[in-house]
């Protein structure tokens, strides 16, 4: 065989330790005859002697006075007396293979400043004399292992091309300071352990990634030097910086180019977008409409918008964001407050030609993610600071906390975004503009704890996923009750990684208003709740494709405390035959999404979608789907319908017709028994529901046996009290 | 170059490549097609208006429409209006912030 992408083994043979389910062992060697994408670095036999020795040949030619400079490691100290031991090297940092097949440029995110737990890397193909980029990826949660001779990050990548060798193990060697940084080791595998390329990367920088700086400065103009952190109240260390300092200390190396051109204007000069693109083709040494980690930025007077501007980000035509401005008109004289200002100024602005939103605008990108007007961040606007919770806001607050840095999601994107969705030139302003996947709190004395799963467990495309929702009370507190857990109410939100590269932040069609209506949880209460999240208002069918979907949500609690869950992880099978293609295929239209989503309807809008499910229902009607679109078929017909015509007239409502709602309900719930079909809390929910409409029509036997039902399938199943209560009290309301 | 002290309405977030209407009184004063907001700035046009109305009135496209008396514009330091559109389209005018932009 050959590796088609860069994380599979390349051409090889089996070796006596293949894995048993049948994967080839990794081949040795060199990339097979014409094949470029096969991974150089492999670990059995001869050949990877040979191979190691191109690794270690290569790790000289990259380090040579670091290699010269150190002692060598069997050089022990002369002196008798045992010294201390010198601390370790970080293992954070960025690291490169061999420009063989593909190369690996890795970032390690494990130590350090602010360590993330974040390992990622970019590939470039390199073929003959041309190197050309491939693609990323990304591990939002390693879990890291500390050894005495070894640092380990393992943990599950995102891709942006499709890969079934997803688990990344990262190995580096330990080094004392003055020591040479060793290599790290890149194993991947497959979620079941089969073994697929290792890439062995030498150490290249303490930073993640490094962008070139080129600065102008228009005539009159004093560009920003630097700022003691210390001069003015803040919310953190006293420190000078600079704006590369900033950035350094953000895990970004930022190089200053020189150019420092000064753009000769009349006194009065005003710019506008289209005069500053101008400027920046015309005088950035390093402009290319291409995408490279190179960036503009012009120290400058006035902009026409007015001297409320103090800078933009103008490049947003063709290959974007390689260009920002910043403007001195009012904010010029060096006092404090200006040099505070001005700093804040130029890292923003450069923040945004990283792809970086405002705090308070995220929810306009594509991906959006919720706004944090709270965030004590470069790219917040001091006077629209608001934490919410009744803290102090505005400028004044913001100040004496920001501690001048980026919030961590901003922090995950530059160091670790997909590289196209950074670097400049790269993708549109906002698009992939953060990593969206909520990252986990660096303390959590909330005392709650949210879990999430998906069922079915394998469910093929088409299947409508149903998130179950649990928050775990640790210790006796107010929260929110288990019904406004669906993210319908909004105090659950959810992110769904989707095998296609992106981040879905999902949006259910319908939002529900609710007041608060807190309750206290006792010790250890588990609050469950259920919610489809197949359908979504922004991007339609969430599932729609085959592959991996990694699922998290977040809670924000009435305290303020967000709390996050793991990864729920579902695997969309493809369809395994005809009648699966066909089912597939009427289940992802989007009037199904949004029939599913309202668990039916008679509106003519959604006529088609309804149509599609008795199509299921009734031609598929042994398919495992068909339990779904009876769910809603018959769901529909246990309540009452009211027509409005389009100028608002309100027709005869359609009553109830419980005999067809019994009959699409009851094989769908008796499907869902074991451990097919509905989830357990949705099938309770069906037959309490399915119970008050028999009451509501007088049928109060009915009703008592649904009730009956319903209590042993919730005994059989070990469902949370909090469930039963739920039902309990919709009975008392009804 | 904007007039610091002309009333203007800021079109402000939330804006895609719209068809915006703005009227003074019911009589329209600003028109423009492919509108879309600047993220960077937080910004899609400043409208000036001319002094001595009393209703803005704005509309885009066949999504949104909303209306605001300028005597709210006059009643902060800077005189203008603001509109912006949340993600769903529903629109919201009101005195602009102040403070700078960036």
């Amino acid at each position: 065989m050959t590796a088609s992408e860069p994380n599979a083994a390349p051409t090889g043979t089996m070796s006596s330790s293949a894995p048993p389910d049948g994967t080839e062992s990794l081949d040795v060697g060199a990339p097979s005859g014409g094949d470029p994408s096969a991974p150089s670095i492999t670990t059995t036999g001869q050949a990877v002697a040979d191979t190691m020795e191109q690794v270690e040949s290569y790790l000289a030619a990259q380090a040579p006075a670091a290699a010269e400079a150190a002692p060598a490691p069997a050089a022990a100290p002369l002196a008798p007396a045992p010294l201390p031991p010198l601390p370790f090297r970080l293992a954070s940092g960025r690291y490169r293979s061999p420009a063989i097949g593909y190369q690996m440029e890795l970032r390690v995110d494990v130590d350090g400043r602010r360590p993330l737990m974040r390992v990622s890397g970019d590939y470039w193909s390199v073929s003959g004399g041309t190197t050309t980029y491939f693609g990323s990826w990304t591990v939002d949660a390693a879990t890291v292992t500390r050894t005495a001779t070894e640092v380990i990050a393992v943990g599950t990548a995102r891709t942006t091309w499709p890969t079934t060798y997803t688990v990344a193990r990262v190995t580096i060697p330990r080094r004392r300071v003055f020591q040479p940084a060793a290599p790290a080791t890149v194993r991947w595998s497959t979620p079941t352990g089969a073994v697929g390329a290792t890439y062995v990367c030498a150490h290249e920088s303490g930073s993640l990634r490094v962008v070139e700086l080129e600065q102008d400065v228009e005539a009159g103009v004093t560009a920003f030097p630097k700022y003691d952190t210390g001069s003015l109240p803040s919310g953190g260390p006293a420190r000078t910086l600079t704006v590369s300092a900033a950035y350094g200390e953000a895990g970004i190396q930022v190089l200053d180019t020189g150019g420092g051109n000064t753009l000769n204007t009349s006194g009065t000069h005003v710019w506008n977008n289209a005069s500053l693109h101008g400027a920046m083709t015309a005088h950035f040494s390093r402009f290319a409409e291409r995408p490279q980690f190179k960036v503009w930025l012009l120290h400058a007077a006035r902009h026409e918008l007015g001297t409320g501007l103090r800078g933009i980000m103008f490049d947003q035509q063709g290959l974007q964001r390689q260009g920002c401005a910043s403007f001195y008109q009012v904010i010029q004289a060096a006092t404090p407050a200006n040099l505070r200002e001005q700093l804040y100024v130029n890292v923003h602005e450069l923040g945004h030609c990283f792809n970086l939103f405002h705090s308070f605008h995220k929810e306009f990108m594509t991906p959006p993610l919720p706004n944090r007007p709270g965030a004590l961040s470069w790219m917040n606007y001091p006077q629209r600071y608001n934490p919410g919770g009744g803290a102090p806001s505005g400028a004044a607050a913001f100040w004496g906390a920001f501690p001048f840095q980026f919030d961590d999601l901003e922090l995950a994107h530059l160091r670790h975004g997909f590289r196209n969705n950074v670097i400049m030139g790269g993708t549109p302003f906002g698009t992939g503009a953060a990593m969206e996947v909520p990252a986990d709190p660096v303390q959590d004395t909330s005392g709650l704890r949210l879990s999430v799963r998906t069922t079915p467990t394998r469910p093929v495309l088409g299947t409508p996923i149903v998130l179950e929702i649990a928050l775990t009370a640790e210790r006796g507190q107010l929260v929110h009750p288990a019904e406004q857990l669906h993210p319908k109410y909004g105090q659950v939100r959810v992110t769904i990684s989707r095998p296609r590269g992106d981040v879905v932040v999902h949006r259910p069609p319908v939002l529900h208003c609710m007041d608060a209506g807190l309750i206290r949880a006792e010790a250890g209460q588990v609050l469950p709740a259920s919610a489809y999240i197949g359908y979504d208002a922004t991007v339609g069918q969430v599932f729609d494709d085959p592959g991996t979907y990694r699922i998290r949500a977040t809670y924000t609690a009435p305290d303020g405390s967000e709390v996050v869950s793991g990864t729920a992880m579902v695997r969309v099978w493809a369809a395994r035959d005809e009648e699966d293609a066909v089912v597939a295929d009427l289940m992802l239209g989007d009037e199904v999404g949004m029939a599913l989503t309202l668990l039916g309807s008679d509106a003519p809008a959604l006529a088609d979608g309804m149509t599609a499910l008795q199509e299921v229902a009734e031609e598929h009607g042994d398919h495992a789907m068909a339990v779904y679109a009876r769910l809603a078929l018959g769901i529909n017909f246990a309540r009452p319908y009211t027509p409005v015509a389009p100028d608002g007239t309100v027709g005869t409502d359609r009553p109830r017709d419980l005999d067809r709602a019994g009959a699409l309900l009851r094989p769908a719930l008796d499907a869902s028994r074991g451990d097919g079909g509905m989830d357990d809390l949705t099938a309770l929910q069906v037959m309490g529901y399915l119970a008050r409409s028999h009451a509501a029509e007088g049928d109060t036997r009915g009703a008592r046996q649904l009730r009956e039902d319903a209590g042993r399938l919730a005994s059989e199943k070990d469902v949370p009290t909090a469930a039963l209560d739920l039902l309990r009290q919709e009975d008392e309301e009804s | 170059m904007t007039d610091p002290t002309a009333p203007s309405l800021e079109l402000g977030t939330g804006f895609r490549d719209d068809e915006v209407t703005v009227l003074l009184d019911g009589r329209e004063v600003w028109h423009g097609r492919g509108v879309s907001t600047d993220y960077s700035v937080g910004l899609a046009a400043v409208v000036p208006l001319p002094a001595g109305g009393e209703t803005v009135e704005v509309h885009v496209g066949g999504r949104a429409a909303g209306a605001a008396r300028l005597a709210d514009a006059a009643a902060v330091e800077s005189g203008r209006l603001r509109v912006d559109l949340d993600p769903a389209g529903a629109m919201a005018i009101a005195p602009a912030p102040e403070g700078p932009v960036f």
